[in-house]
């Protein structure tokens, strides 16, 4: 299944880009954190920087103002105190909560020498003993410097600074400063608007990520539903088209393999075995190829197989592989004990071809070769006919380009009154030296794509313009299989659908390639056509699959006998009584019948003899693109 | 939801210092009463500042009690005073009765006992207390 997974540029979008965005994100979102601390500290110094600066000039101003004996005065007169608590609450702002001057006694313990604490309850009184928490101050002591402490086990506090008070060398006291927390907080509130937007655009891009992988996941899992067979749990034709966007035909040769006389199983044991079947071989199948082959289910028996190409690959011995273990294969799940077949048509060179489409249809001629010759058997094309096949759908496509696909009028004359009544319709192409090409030299090529469709539409465009312009009646021929198609089908109803007249005077000439199955099927197809008006024909009759019982079972208006009965009616006396027999049965049936290939008078004499109604052949008239009007 | 997270947030901040201001107390019931597990009284089930009772070995009579945290000496029941009587309020420290006393300010515990009312007492606080006596 990993083949399923071909990770296009989508993938590589929403497989990595979006994770990538997603890491740049946190990245910045982590660099942002990096930056916000910084930010954070620039702004803590700026703000411990402009009050150090404020106690320092209160320190010098007791230095110069009373000098060593700041402590004595401080106590003796309270004058100097009152006016040196003024000072020091001067100093006290938004962010600094308690400010204080510190003295150590004779014991070495911290005391309060002056508070200027706004709030009286947390104001010390003048010798109380200061319980420290940090050791700044005993730091502050001895170094003689500023100290500073993040006051981690107070709630309320953010940072103290205890400066010392040096004078002549000595601290005399320390000036502490707690900052309020509130002020930390205030800080932290004016970097949080973008701290929150990295937040949300990283949230943002985490969201985006989760739900591009659920889409991931989801594209996948109906990526997979919509590439894999149900039934078969193989891949499917939609699969192939999808793989081969990626991928190079010059990998692969082509296998396309149809189960022999399937509508059999279907008819004779019913839809579930026949689904049973299918499930079976191509488990079958798939357990005979190799890790680099892919398997399909083409259409409902069909299935086609991409051969990975090795060097000693032979495709024949693949496929004869293939087609015994399927012959030895017994149906897994089922009481019936039913062998199957399968026919096999291989192209081992599909990048000959102009495109898949085409390299299936080269694949495809050889499975219909296979097919008619006896089926159970393989076909394979060589380097020659692939790349002729080829150039003919282009000489096709050239000529319906340029307006060389025509047809020509082979009259059909009637036994009663010897006169032209109608014309049968010969497709020909003209190719490109001018030279006449005949159908089966590129019909086959072009049978199962729109260019045969395009075709169609050509022929009936001529034959709706030659209704309208002449008085008898034409016959065209198509394939059976042509019935099943509905854009054939649809065609014959646009051209004819509001012209009843011209459509009752067009005989369409059945042939077939292979036996009718399904009589029911067939049967509702010509009732189709019989009721837009159409009449027809049954072509090549007596010979091949066309038989009596088709005369039985359909709603025949005339039947063509087959040439190989006509050729030297009157030497060969079996011949005379078949068509005879038919004669006298499709007279009985109310059926018309004609003769082809009439090459001689004494075979035109038998057919009047053996009262066929029409008669056409090289005697009676050879095709020409002009209509011939009289004989 | 933000509610929840506000009051779990605010609780635990009070809890931090209520939980240091009980250890305090315990440290302290411990270290005057020299017994394992002092029997401590809150008189008026006052003081300024929040404990963690239940960290606390509480006695809801004061004649059960080892010690007696007092805010305030008003009204407070004769048989008391014969209880050791400790201060959550530095003022209280003025009173004669009361040895000592352990208070937050600007943020910081403080405690202090007064050298005199213990030795009115005849109180002998253990080792780890002795730097706070004045």
């Amino acid at each position: 299944m990993n083949k399923l997974f071909n990770f296009g540029k989508m993938f590589v979008f929403f497989a990595i880009i979006i994770p990538l965005m997603s890491l740049v994100s946190v990245f910045i979102y982590y660099q942002y954190q990096g930056t916000k601390e910084k930010v954070f500290n620039i702004i803590q110094s700026n703000i411990i920087d402009e009050h150090i600066t404020l106690l320092e000039n209160y320190a010098d101003n007791i230095k110069q103002t009373m000098g060593k004996n700041f402590k004595k005065d401080i106590i003796k007169d309270k004058k100097i105190y009152q006016n040196a608590i003024s000072e020091l609450r001067l100093i006290q702002s938004a962010e600094i909560r308690y400010i204080y001057i510190l003295y150590k006694d004779k014991d070495d313990k911290l005391r309060y020498l002056m508070d200027a604490t706004t709030d009286t309850k947390e104001r010390a009184y003048y010798h109380q003993l200061f319980n420290p928490l940090t050791d700044i101050w005993d730091e502050a002591y001895k170094q003689k410097i500023v100290q500073i402490a993040t006051q981690n086990h107070i709630d309320s506090l953010w940072i103290t600074i205890a400066y010392p008070i040096v004078i002549d060398g000595d601290v005399i006291a320390i000036i502490g400063a707690d900052f309020d927390y509130h002020m930390y907080q205030e800080l932290l509130k004016t970097l949080q608007p973008l701290e929150n937007l990295y937040l949300y655009i990283s949230i943002f891009m985490l969201i985006m990520l989760s739900i591009a992988y659920v889409l991931i996941y989801l594209y996948y899992t109906n990526r997979k539903k919509r590439f894999i067979d149900p039934l078969t749990g193989m891949y499917n034709r939609q699969y192939l088209h999808e793989y081969l966007k990626t991928s190079s035909l010059k990998e692969y040769a082509i296998m396309m393999i149809d189960i022999d006389h399937f509508k059999h199983i279907n008819d004779n044991y019913g839809h579930d075995v026949g689904d049973k079947v299918l499930v079976s071989l191509s488990n079958e199948l798939k357990s005979q190829l190799r890790e680099n082959d892919i398997l399909v289910r083409y259409g409902g028996e069909e299935f086609l197989i991409l051969v990975h190409k090795k060097e000693d690959a032979n495709f024949y011995l693949i496929a004869e592989r293939i087609r015994e273990s399927i012959m030895q294969h017994k149906i897994q799940g089922i009481q019936q004990n039913i062998t199957v077949t399968i026919s096999i048509g291989i192209n081992p060179y599909p990048f000959y071809a102009k495109n898949f489409d085409e390299a299936v249809k080269i694949t495809d001629e050889q499975l219909y070769s296979a097919k008619s010759s006896g089926r159970n058997c393989i076909k394979i094309s060589n380097e020659k006919n692939t790349s002729q096949t080829s150039k003919r759908i282009s000489d096709v496509i050239s000529a319906i380009q340029d307006d060389r696909i025509t047809c020509m009028f082979q009259p059909i004359v009637s036994m009663k009154t010897s006169k032209i009544e109608k014309y049968e319709m010969l497709l020909r192409m003209i190719d490109t030296k001018g030279n006449i090409v005949p159908p089966m030299e590129f019909l086959p090529s072009i049978r199962h794509t729109s260019i045969y469709v395009s075709i169609t539409k050509i022929i009936l465009e001529i034959a709706v313009k030659t209704l309208e312009e002449n008085d008898f009646d034409l016959s065209i021929n198509l394939d059976l299989q042509d019935l099943t198609n509905n854009d054939i089908v649809k065609l014959l109803e646009e051209n004819f659908k509001e012209k009843k007249e011209l459509a009752a005077r067009l005989y369409i000439e059945i042939l077939e390639h292979e036996e009718i199955t399904d009589f029911e099927f067939i049967k509702e197809k010509i009732d189709a056509l019989k009721n837009l008006g159409f009449k027809i024909v049954i072509d090549d009759f007596g010979s091949g699959f066309a038989n009596f019982k088709y005369l039985l079972y359909l709603n025949i208006d005339v039947i063509k006998l087959d040439g190989s009965l006509i050729q030297g009616i009157h030497n060969n006396k079996n011949a005379y009584h078949i068509v005879e027999s038919i004669a006298r049965f499709a007279n009985k049936m109310g059926i018309r019948t004609v003769a082809e290939q009439i090459e001689t008078q004494e075979e035109l004499n038998c057919i009047k003899e053996l009262q066929v109604d029409f008669a056409q052949g090289y005697y009676l008239g050879r095709p020409s693109f002009e209509i011939i009007e009289t004989l | 939801m933000k509610f929840l997270i506000l009051i779990t947030l605010l609780s635990s901040l009070y809890a931090k210092d209520a939980d240091i201001a009980s250890k305090i107390i315990s440290t302290i019931a411990v270290g005057v009463t020299h017994k394992e597990n002092p029997k401590i009284y809150i008189y008026d089930n006052y003081t300024p500042y929040e404990l963690s009772k239940h960290k606390l070995n509480l006695t809801e009579h004061c004649q059960d009690a080892d010690i007696v945290l007092i805010s305030t000496l008003k009204g407070l029941p004769n048989n008391c005073f014969q209880k050791i009587l400790f201060g959550t309020e530095y003022s209280n420290l003025q009173n004669k009765n009361v040895i000592g006393a352990f208070f937050w300010q600007k943020g910081r515990p403080n405690i202090l006992f007064s050298r005199e009312n213990l030795k009115k007492k005849h109180i002998k606080l253990s080792t780890n207390l002795q730097k706070y006596v004045e």
